[in-house]
């Protein structure tokens, strides 16, 4: 069994890629190989929309057919048995380089076509691949309420759910941003709260992605 | 385009396909926020550095995207985050949005598209100081020969009619 990590931040060290590890670390603890790739060590772009993963009898039928650095991390994703995203949020979403990842993840298997048997939307994963979503945020709690991230958010997992079968989700607010807050124009946050909730808050969400990482290879046994 | 020429036939425009472009989003270096930094100019030197300059020196610019699972497609996304991350236009920018989606207006109403979408818009509306206006083309028509594709989710002759209607 095998669980991919991609890290949708440009920083390979902060708080996203700490909590991805914490993750796979879980993971790790049961015995499970873990592999983490970064999406911004890699040139690529999002969907492109030709469609070649639609057409009738394509030899790219379901799968991506656009080559770039993305796609040998799309065959890995699309063999590992449970695929864990993780996002820093920019301007209220998961960031454009995990939002290009998840267009060429996501659309070659969202099927055009309806299954005759059932009269519904054909699937194309014959199997159930657990997804788990990470999402770190300068916000607070209550400001990523007032901007609706959780009905922002729950379209991605209304969305990885509906592809791979099952999709879980945590978030990681209010984070400490700066090595050095000294060094930059914020006026708008305090060091010293972001401190303190860095201090307290943080290692309790590092906890809580290394059990999410457990619970999801627990998820994926179940289905085998 | 016909539209800007037919009230200011010396209107200069230019147009920018992001495809062409090789870049990623905001690296979130934090260059722009560093304290006597350079306001508006983003850090990172690709292709598309000179575009996010020069947006800065319009006098209106219209984004268009499709929808992808229901929001504005990624290389929008990126190339938006590299515009407004850096700080606000010392000037009011009129700007638009026109979105193109499979989906119907039930589809995007049901759907809540609206949700996602008003990130775009307000933060287009605080970089240049100007609510954007909005335009939605729903129900589009998605390939030459519907035929080729595996597509029976969808009506091509339903959709060529609408397609028919909502372009004259």
């Amino acid at each position: 069994m095998k669980i991919l990590a991609i890290n949708g931040s440009p920083r390979k060290n902060k708080n996203t890629a700490t909590l991805l590890d914490y993750a796979l670390q879980g993971a790790a603890s049961i015995g499970v190989k873990t592999e983490m790739a970064n999406l911004y060590d890699l040139n690529y772009k999002g969907c492109v929309s030709c469609f070649a993963c639609k057409l009738k009898d394509g030899k790219s039928s379901g799968k991506c057919a656009y080559r770039d650095d993305l796609s040998p991390l799309l065959e890995k994703a699309m063999a590992a048995d449970v695929i864990l995203l993780g996002s820093p949020i920019y301007y209220h979403f998961v960031t454009g380089q995990m939002r290009s990842f998840m267009e060429r993840l996501m659309f070659p298997i969202d099927s055009y076509a309806i299954d005759t048997n059932t009269g519904m939307q054909r699937a194309l994963l014959n199997k159930v691949v657990p997804v788990g979503f990470i999402y770190t945020m300068n916000a607070p709690e209550s400001i990523m309420k007032e901007y609706e991230y959780p009905t922002i958010m729950s379209y991605n997992e209304h969305d990885l759910g509906r592809l791979f079968g099952y999709c879980e989700s945590m978030c990681s607010m209010d984070t400490y941003q700066f090595n050095d807050y000294s060094k930059y124009d914020v006026t708008f946050f305090d060091e010293k709260d972001k401190a303190e909730i860095r201090g307290k808050q943080f290692p309790i969400d590092c906890q809580k992605a290394f059990d999410l990482g457990i619970k999801l290879i627990g998820e994926a046994k179940k289905m085998q | 385009m016909k539209g800007v020429h037919s009230v200011q036939e010396d209107a200069e425009i230019e147009m920018i396909h992001l495809y062409d472009y090789t870049y990623t989003g905001c690296k979130s270096c934090f260059t722009c926020q560093r304290k006597n930094g350079k306001p508006l100019e983003c850090a990172v030197c690709d292709d598309i550095h000179d575009i996010l300059k020069g947006a800065f020196d319009s006098d209106g610019i219209i984004f268009a995207t499709p929808i992808y699972f229901h929001d504005i497609s990624a290389q929008l996304r990126g190339f938006l985050e590299r515009l407004m991350y850096p700080g606000v236009s010392p000037k009011d920018v009129p700007t638009a949005l026109i979105y193109t989606m499979n989906a119907t207006e039930q589809q995007m109403e049901e759907f809540h598209f609206e949700t996602n979408l008003a990130t775009s818009k307000l933060f287009l509306g605080h970089t240049f100081h100007v609510t954007p206006e909005q335009i939605f083309a729903f129900n589009t028509y998605q390939h030459k020969n519907y035929d080729d594709y595996r597509s029976t989710r969808h009506n091509e002759a339903e959709k060529r009619a609408w397609h028919k209607r909502a372009s004259v």
